[in-house]
């Protein structure tokens, strides 16, 4: 035994998986570091304060590599007291970066759910009556109600997909993935008692659970200038 | 009617086995003929629970490829005439199992007894699926953490559309929920989910909540279904899952922190 041991007396250090509450902070794929930090600019004069000390993971969606300036974008937060703690990347070279810069790395959601649009706008085939499914849909599941709407009377399991080219209608509580306007048809809606949900989209255009608005009760979900608007209630 | 009874999960080790045993015996015990069939295809520990791994000569295997008849591999338990086992086999060959051979196995068994309890592996591949294919009802056990939850909730599914009362498009499996090492301490730290939490995700029937306790570990190391031990929380609980299961009401059990505990660990007795 080293002389100086007998000084410390040991701890053990406990070690626990987490979910804390974190924002997702994304700089879109046409912006280049000056337009991003114009955008930070902009996000502080308005939410400045409650921004301070936040931890962020920073995510450049629809790009195949990160963007060289990413260690400029770090600093550039920091000064503005948010706190980067993480990067969404695929690739082992993008990982890299992130660690050399002391973050970790996170994974990009399956960008698998991005369906292509079609170029026109598919019409509802109103003539199809809606599929009515009484029971639990439960993990693993997949429904797909084709040319019309989705009537489900219970809850969608974590775990569970359902589909329909129209509008899909969640009597108990979504919480696994629910893709309405499968053939690109975006007037098509989603309502839920409750949104726990993993991902919901309409058209094509989705979100996933992270992005999710605090109001989550009896909610709908449309398609508004080609971005996803969740509105709800709190009150359960 | 026989009534066939898988007992299943998804998630290994929640205590598929372990509620076989204890469920076989006591509808035995309750004046039933019980037998109880190991489906976990070259694992086989029903018989090591059940205290007769010395006595299979012959096991399901055998009586499904012609090598034995099936009272030469039926083993009668040593402390109740009404229960039988049908030991798994050793080998490792799980395709072993044919759909024609369980279906014969199982109307020769309905001939005589009134419960078949199948005591299923875990996972969802063919073993789990051929437990289940021919049940009537099903108890699925789940530990309350959230990924044995999700694998109910997968298995629960499948009872529905993969099973042969699905594909004839008969009155469904009847599920029966069964929450196992259930611990109120660890629910009230929010370790583990509650009963309310699991009951709503699986929107299932709860049959019976059986806690945490040694008294299973001791049992099965002695060969005794814990049912047997009337002293254990477990051995209780699982007799009240048998009353339910044979149409009686009783409310749940050791399912909040008792004040003696409280009481004890306070002042540290
Ligand atoms: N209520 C309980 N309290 C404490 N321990 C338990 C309880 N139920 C089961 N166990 C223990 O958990 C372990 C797994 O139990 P068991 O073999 O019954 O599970 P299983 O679902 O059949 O597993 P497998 O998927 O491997 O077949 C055993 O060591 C058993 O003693
Ligand atoms: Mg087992």
């Amino acid at each position: 035994m080293r002389p100086d041991a007998k000084a410390v007396a040991p701890v053990s250090l406990n070690l626990k998986g987490s979910m804390t509450a974190h924002a997702l902070l994304q700089v879109p794929a046409e912006a280049d570091l000056q337009s991003a930090c114009q955008a930070l600019t902009t996000l502080l004069a308005e939410d400045g304060p409650a921004l301070q000390h936040t931890p962020c993971i920073l995510a450049f969606p629809e790009r195949d590599h990160l963007p060289d300036w990413l260690g400029d974008w770090v600093e550039q937060l920091r000064a503005a007291d948010l706190v980067p703690f993480a990067v969404q990347c695929g690739t082992e070279e993008d990982q890299q970066l992130t660690h050399s810069l002391g973050l970790a790395d996170m994974p990009v959601p399956e960008p698998s759910f991005r369906r292509p649009r079609p170029a026109h706008q598919a019409r509802m085939a109103a003539q199809v009556p809606p599929m009515v499914v009484r029971q639990q849909v439960r993990s693993g599941q997949q429904i797909y109600a084709q040319g019309g709407d989705l009537v489900i009377m219970a809850s969608v399991s974590a775990g569970a997909e359902v589909m329909a080219d129209g509008h899909i209608h969640i009597h108990g509580d979504l919480r696994g993935r629910a893709l309405a306007g499968v053939k690109g048809h975006q007037e098509a809606r989603i309502y839920c008692r409750r949104l726990d949900g993993e991902l919901v989209a309409i058209a094509g255009v989705y979100m996933m659970q992270e992005q999710f608005p605090e109001q989550r009760d009896q909610v709908e979900v449309s398609l508004e200038n080609d971005q996803l608007a969740i509105t709800g209630s709190t009150a359960r | 009617m026989t009534r066939i009874i898988v007992v299943t999960s998804g998630k290994g080790g929640v205590g598929k086995t372990t509620t076989s045993a204890a469920i076989s015996m006591g509808l035995a015990k309750a004046g039933h003929k019980t037998v109880v069939i190991d489906f976990d295809i070259g694992l086989r520990n029903l018989d090591i629970v059940m205290d007769c791994e010395r006595r299979v000569v012959f096991d399901f295997v055998n009586v499904i490829q012609g090598d034995a008849r099936l009272n030469q591999a039926l083993i009668r338990d040593k402390r109740c005439d009404n229960l039988s086992i049908l030991p798994a086999s050793q080998t490792r060959d799980k395709e072993a199992l044919t759909r024609e051979g369980v279906a014969a196995v199982l109307e020769e068994l309905s001939k005589d007894h009134e419960y078949i309890i199948c005591d299923s592996p875990a996972g969802i591949e063919g073993g789990a699926m051929m437990a289940m294919y021919f049940a009537d009802e099903a108890i699925v056990v789940t530990n309350p953490e959230v990924s044995s939850v999700r694998d109910s909730d997968r298995i629960i599914g499948l009872l529905q559309s993969k099973s042969r009362r699905a594909e004839n498009n008969e009155p469904p499996i009847q599920e029966h929920l069964l929450i196992s090492r259930y611990d109120p301490e660890r629910v009230g730290r929010g370790d583990m989910l509650s009963i309310e939490d699991v009951e709503e995700i699986l929107a299932s029937p709860l049959i019976g909540v059986i806690p945490e306790s040694e008294a299973v570990l001791r049992s099965s190391n002695q060969g005794v279904p814990v049912i047997l031990d009337e002293d254990s929380h477990a051995g209780q609980a699982y007799a009240d899952v048998v009353a339910r299961l044979r149409g009686e009401d009783r409310p749940m059990r050791f399912t909040e922190l008792e004040r003696k505990n409280i009481l004890r660990r306070m002042f540290g007795g």
